[in-house]
């Protein structure tokens, strides 16, 4: 019987064909998780090697210096819980902030090791401390990406699960979204105008080659919206377009931003910008840093203040590591008529989320550094430069995401290293 | 002098690439061995390295990465059966499909035994194939599906029970 059961076995095993070639979805797939576990790992590093500060070297440069004050707002650290944090690492991906009272944080908690499992995170802040709150099981072991609502009893969390998270001001339950029909797809990036007007961006992929995925939410359900998959300005392998990040103007003048790659053997990969404009989505040109500097370039963050005025943030690298070494912050600014590269940082940075209050204010967030020494990045617009802003964090620890409350405080949320585990880290500059 | 910046993160993510390119295939084959759909069995070998990427990309030694991809898929294939029950939905959609090779003995009876295979608890299924296919040791098995020895043996023998009822004494 074992003889036939190890023939039955190598028979069957010969029914499965060869895969001809990495897919990028799962490379793709894999560097968003590593942003996470390249930087435990690198924090973990540092603690045992003690790492140096390159980071704020690599800022060093003529039109993006330190501030000695910066007038409107100070930055500190406000205390966060963690899940089990004797078994979990913790993290949080987004923030937003409906009032000084009221301000939501998402991430994940999960098991540190091989085939450790994630479980959603999403915490509220109620004016004196955070507190976590918990998700429905029907939103599965997946991390929480985004956040944003259209008010505090309607707020909508994304993540790789194929059900959103709603909060009606109560409590939070799931909504199935919209199934593109391919082998893979999942949504980064949520913008909330009204009840009856939410856009999703993210992406699709089956065998190995993807698309933008759009959704919108029209009050009853999410349905797919279609939106260009632009290919890579050089085709060297199958295109994997993927939209990172959403926001709006008004319901008629929406921006989604993102990168299309070729990621297999060796690509690269070119920023993306899509405009909805109450009809359509079509692709508006960006310029790509990577054409002189380097061949990869995304744009992670977009922030919509006006129809003339909307930022991206990103990255522009001549390698394709995404939160590794050799990364540099990109910023690009839309004017209404074209998108032009505002700044970019010396090597080892990156941008991942921007905000804009006005013209002459916007705040972009992300991590300088690379394995072993990454530290926070806060830059501010003040509408002629931007300058880097000290955030107060001592230690190891990265920013995702960063959003401002009515009343004029701004929330970041990230990553902060604790003995060697991850822990959430929330950050407000509290109006003066 | 940024091109000679050392990117650490593209090492790694290159290394993944080689590391998928090296086993990919054999754990494709685990994995359909463990679920009987090839495409499944496509999509949990990429999550497998997504799981793993960030973690083992730069590691030095290969016999390690494919012990724990090994493990790694087997656990996905019983989290997704315990999530999807695809079991059931396996045996009903096989139950429809006509058998083009009904016909031929021999094939009838790979089906057969494919079908007996998949309806067996993940457990025991996943017990038969790191045994008979991957040619693991009793205590290798009891690592990956974190239990005891003896265990192993029972669900082994209690798989082969289930092996044979399903195709009559064969």
């Amino acid at each position: 019987m074992s003889d036939d059961i190890r023939r039955f076995f190598e028979r069957m095993a010969d029914e499965v064909r060869s895969t001809p070639g990495v897919p990028p979805s799962m490379l793709r797939r894999a560097t968003r998780r590593r942003v996470r576990t390249a930087a435990i790992l690198g924090l973990v590093a540092a603690l045992v090697g003690y790492g140096g500060f390159a980071g704020v070297q690599a800022l060093t440069r003529p039109s993006v210096g330190v501030p000695a004050s910066f007038g409107q707002c100070s930055w500190e650290v406000v205390s966060s819980p963690n899940q089990e944090p004797e078994r979990l690492d913790n993290q949080l991906n987004a923030v937003a902030a409906f009032s000084d009272d009221d301000v939501w944080a998402v991430g994940s908690s999960y098991v540190n090791q091989e085939g450790g499992e994630n479980f959603p995170l999403t915490m509220h802040w109620d004016g004196t401390s955070w507190a976590v709150v918990p998700v429905p099981d029907s939103y599965g072991h997946e991390d929480v990406f985004a956040v944003d609502g259209s008010s505090p009893q309607d707020i909508w969390g994304i993540g790789l699960g194929h059900e959103a998270l709603h909060w009606d001001g109560q409590t939070w339950s799931t909504v199935p979204l919209a199934d593109p029909g391919t082998t893979y797809w999942h949504l980064e990036a949520v913008s909330a105008l009204a009840p009856d007007d939410v856009w999703a961006v993210g992406n699709t992929a089956t065998g190995h080659s993807g698309g933008s995925l759009v959704e919108h939410w029209d009050g009853s359900s999410w349905s797919v919206v279609q939106a260009p998959s632009p290919p890579p300005d050089t085709l060297t392998a199958d295109a994997y377009p993927s939209l990172s990040a959403v926001d709006a103007v008004s319901p008629t003048d929406v921006w989604a931003t993102g990168q299309t790659e070729n990621v297999a053997p060796v690509g690269q990969s070119n920023t993306v910008a899509l405009h909805w404009d109450g009809s359509s989505w079509t692709r508006t040109p960006t310029p790509d840093v990577a054409a002189q500097d380097g061949d990869f370039g995304h744009l992670l963050g977009v922030a919509a203040v006006a129809s003339d005025d909307v930022w991206a943030v990103g990255i522009a690298a001549d390698q394709p590591g995404t939160f590794g070494g050799g990364d540099r912050a990109l910023i690009e600014h839309w004017d209404g008529q074209r998108w032009i590269v505002s700044e970019t940082l010396p090597a080892d940075s990156r941008l991942v989320s921007v905000v804009g209050l006005s013209p002459d204010e916007a705040w972009a967030v992300g991590s300088t550094g690379h394995s072993g020494t990454f530290e926070p990045l806060v830059l501010r617009w003040d509408g002629t430069r931007w300058e880097e802003v000290p955030t107060g964090v001592t230690g190891q620890a990265s920013l995702s995401d960063i959003s401002e409350s009515p009343s004029g405080d701004l929330w970041a949320v990230g990553l902060s290293e604790e003995n060697g585990h991850g822990r959430t880290l929330t950050l407000r500059c509290a109006g003066v | 002098m940024i091109r000679t910046v050392a990117s650490e993160q593209s090492k790694k993510r290159r290394r993944l690439a080689e590391l998928y390119l090296s086993y990919s295939d054999g754990a494709v084959r685990l994995a359909y061995l463990m679920t009987g759909d090839r495409s499944l069995a496509e999509d949990l070998v990429q999550d497998a390295f997504v799981k793993l990427a960030g973690r083992f990309a730069d590691l030095r030694d290969p016999g390690a990465f494919e012990a724990y991809l090994r493990k790694t898929v087997v656990n996905l294939a019983r989290m997704h059966f315990r999530r999807k029950r695809v079991e059931r939905a396996y045996v009903d959609r096989e139950g429809r499909e006509p058998r083009r090779n009904a016909v031929l003995p021999d094939l009838a009876t790979h089906d057969e035994m494919k079908e007996a295979l998949l309806s067996l608890p993940s457990r025991q299924r996943a017990a038969l194939v790191l045994r008979y296919y991957e040619d693991l040791s009793e205590t290798q098995i009891a690592d990956i599906l974190r239990c005891r020895p003896g265990t192993v043996k029972s669900l082994l023998s209690r798989g082969m029970v289930g092996l044979r009822a399903h195709i009559g004494g064969e």
